[in-house]
């Protein structure tokens, strides 16, 4: 069971941490506010699970990557909010140039493909 | 900073909370959306999962930190100190040498006053600190509340014959109920039975395990078997398990006591042996004394005779544990002071090198300060470094102590109490990595924190240059006062030791002992009872023994 969890968390790491510190470029957020962003803005496609969330989470604050407060919200209940820190900041930036290339290349590799083998 | 390890349980509450948040804000958002409380509240907890394992695998992710950290740190640490195999070299020699000391005598301590007898109830043994005959003992035995008393002779000397060469062998004398009140059992056969030491019911002997391997081979039917004793027939009726060694190691046999009151000389007077017991129940180490103190008059009273006045008056009873080990706690805990500071020089040492190579590394640790790691961090890696350091000075400092223990056990005087229990066991293993990681600790803590104080700009600026920082000079200066301080001790007790050993050497017997010689010659005690023919006995050996030197001289 934990394995299991473990194995999805490794293979979301890269692009999971990448949404995470994009969602929180917007503003200190809690966990389950983070998960509602992720899936509002990819226009309900991706489902985060809480299972991966969590963990990539606390990962990331480990990492001084975001940095973490009990707040009380609205509702009148606390809440753990997570704020992106300098060294996060820097981490999106460089998460994005290299998402920026990967998906390029993967866009090279699939898009022309056929174009190309009739030239 | 957190400590990486220690807030674990806060950790946990606060995931816990975290989660039940998270599951509170969607039961909720699904309720605003028209859902049921029940519903809302299951299906929300459905779309979280399992929250026990989410919590799990998430605190997971903090477990590993400081052990990914450590694991990064050591494989740092080994990578500088191959890069410098001298500086290791010497450092780890002398550790070892320090460390293996403290290891080997830690070992006698724990072998000689830490471990407890090898017995039933240890803690419940005591011992009378004067000797007693046999009379007193009897006496007391009836007399006594507190204790179950029982007498055992010093080590006695037996002459064994009749079964191939003629053999003299260690043994005791003890009560019948001397195994019985131990709490011992023969490996063999079986220990006294009440009453065996009355005479004529005395013809018992038990064999020590050693005895019955060497000289008996082993034999599975040796129990019930006669063997002759001082010229006295008596029957093996046990032998005892091989870790049985009391009263010393050296023992090879045991006979029960001879309580014959008949042969008042021997019952009251000759027979001055050890007193050892077990306090009863409920009963007390004060009590016991109490009691000893009542019972002089009752002993004395049954003298035949007028006994002085002050007969066993400073007589008292001890724990059995302090009764054996007696002034060699004194000379061992000695012992280990001197070891201990001798890994203090060592320590020292090792700090001073690690301070001179400090200066060398000012640039490193000022490109890491200014990179952003943490004083926290860089400390934590220097002092990985050093308890590496001393954790290979400490796997090495165990093969200086086995051969040093080796050593020690032999030059050791063989009545040393408990030798034979010592060795080095797990509890001595566990105290030598104590030992490296602290070591560690105090010789990498100074030279670390003299690091940390470098000036970053200062250092940085100077490009390769090594700057030595008075910080750090002050640092090695104390250490080496402090260094010079404690070898001054040492050599002045060791010189002490040396000069009383030498003193002793010089001290003349009286005679000129060169080409002097000596024998010991033991008749068994039954051929000497008939008065007379021990006498001449030895009249003759030392006629026959003066002829054959003047025939030697005369040659």
């Amino acid at each position: 069971m934990k394995q299991r969890y473990q194995n999805r968390i490794e293979l979301l790491q890269g692009t999971l941490d990448l949404l995470i510190l994009q969602t929180l470029r917007w503003g200190a957020q809690h966990g389950y506010g983070i998960a509602l962003a992720i899936r509002a803005n990819s226009g309900d496609i991706l489902q985060v699970d809480t299972g991966s969330l969590y963990p990539a989470l606390h990962r990331l604050e480990r990492q001084k990557r975001i940095a973490a407060e009990w707040k009380v919200s609205e509702n009148n209940q606390r809440v753990r909010v997570y704020r992106l820190s300098p060294a996060g900041k820097k981490k999106l930036a460089s998460e994005r140039s290299r998402w920026a290339q990967i998906s390029q290349a993967i866009a090279g590799i699939l898009g022309p493909a056929g174009e190309e083998s009739e030239a | 900073m957190k400590s990486p390890w220690g807030d674990g349980e806060e950790r946990k509450k606060e995931l816990n909370e975290e989660i039940a948040s998270h599951l509170q804000m969607a039961a909720r958002d699904r309720e605003a959306r028209g859902e049921s409380a029940t519903h809302a509240r299951a299906a929300a907890q459905r779309e979280l999962g399992n929250a026990g394992v989410i919590q799990d695998v998430t605190h997971d992710q903090w477990a590993w930190t400081w052990l990914e950290d450590l694991l990064q740190d050591l494989r740092y640490a080994a990578r500088t100190l191959r890069k410098n195999p001298g500086f290791t070299m010497v450092a780890v020699l002398t550790l070892a040498l320090g460390i293996g000391a403290n290891t080997a005598i830690f070992s006698l301590v724990n072998g000689v006053l830490l471990r407890p007898l090898p017995y039933a109830q240890p803690d419940r043994l005591v011992g009378a600190t004067q000797y007693y005959p046999k009379g007193p003992l009897v006496v007391m035995r009836q007399q006594s509340r507190t204790m179950e008393l029982v007498g055992v002779s010093d080590n006695k000397e037996f002459n064994l014959t009749g079964s191939g060469d003629p053999v003299r062998l260690i043994g005791n004398s003890v009560a019948a109920d001397f195994f019985s009140m131990l709490g011992a059992q023969a490996a063999m056969g079986r220990t006294f039975h009440d009453g065996e030491d009355q005479p004529d019911k005395d013809r018992a002997v038990i064999l020590s395990h050693a005895l019955w391997e060497q000289r008996f081979n082993a034999d599975p039917n040796i129990v019930g078997k006669w063997i002759t004793l001082e010229g006295e027939g008596r029957e093996i009726v046990g032998v005892m398990p091989a870790d049985f060694r009391f009263p010393s190691p050296k023992t090879e046999l045991w006979v029960p006591l001879h309580l014959d009151p008949r042969n008042t000389g021997d019952y009251w007077g000759d027979s001055y042996m050890a007193l050892i017991g077990r306090l009863r129940p409920g009963a007390t180490l004060e009590q016991a004394r109490a009691e000893l103190k009542t019972m002089r008059p009752l002993v004395l009273a049954a003298y035949a005779w007028r006994m002085p006045d002050n007969s066993f008056a400073d007589s008292s009873i001890v724990s059995l544990e302090e009764a054996i080990v007696g002034d060699a706690r004194g000379k061992l805990l000695i012992l280990l002071g001197a070891v201990s500071l001798l890994l203090l020089i060592a320590c020292a040492n090792v700090a001073n090198l690690l301070l001179a190579r400090a200066t060398t590394r000012e640039k490193e640790v000022a490109v890491r300060v200014a990179l952003g790691a943490s004083c926290w961090r860089i400390l934590r890696q220097l002092i990985t470094e050093s308890v590496l350091l001393s954790l290979l000075g400490g796997a090495l400092g165990l093969g200086v102590a086995v051969g040093g223990l080796s050593i020690l056990k032999a030059t050791l005087p063989p009545d040393t109490p408990r030798l034979v229990d010592v060795a080095l066991d797990g509890q001595v293993l566990g105290f030598t990595a104590l030992l490296a990681i602290l070591t560690g600790v105090i010789f990498g803590l100074v030279p670390a924190l003299g690091a940390l104080k470098v000036d970053m700009t200062a250092t940085l600026k100077s490009g390769g240059q090594r700057s030595a920082t008075t910080g750090n000079h002050r640092a090695s200066n104390m250490l080496v006062v402090g260094e010079v301080a404690v070898s001054i001790i040492l050599v002045i007790a060791a010189g002490l030791l040396v000069k009383s050993l030498w003193i002793l050497s010089g001290t003349s017997p009286g005679f000129r002992p060169e080409r002097v010689v000596t024998a010991r010659i033991t008749p068994n005690e039954s051929f000497c009872e008939v008065s007379g023919r021990c006498l001449a006995f030895y009249n003759e050996l030392l006629e026959r023994a003066r002829c054959r030197a003047c025939g030697t001289s005369q040659l």
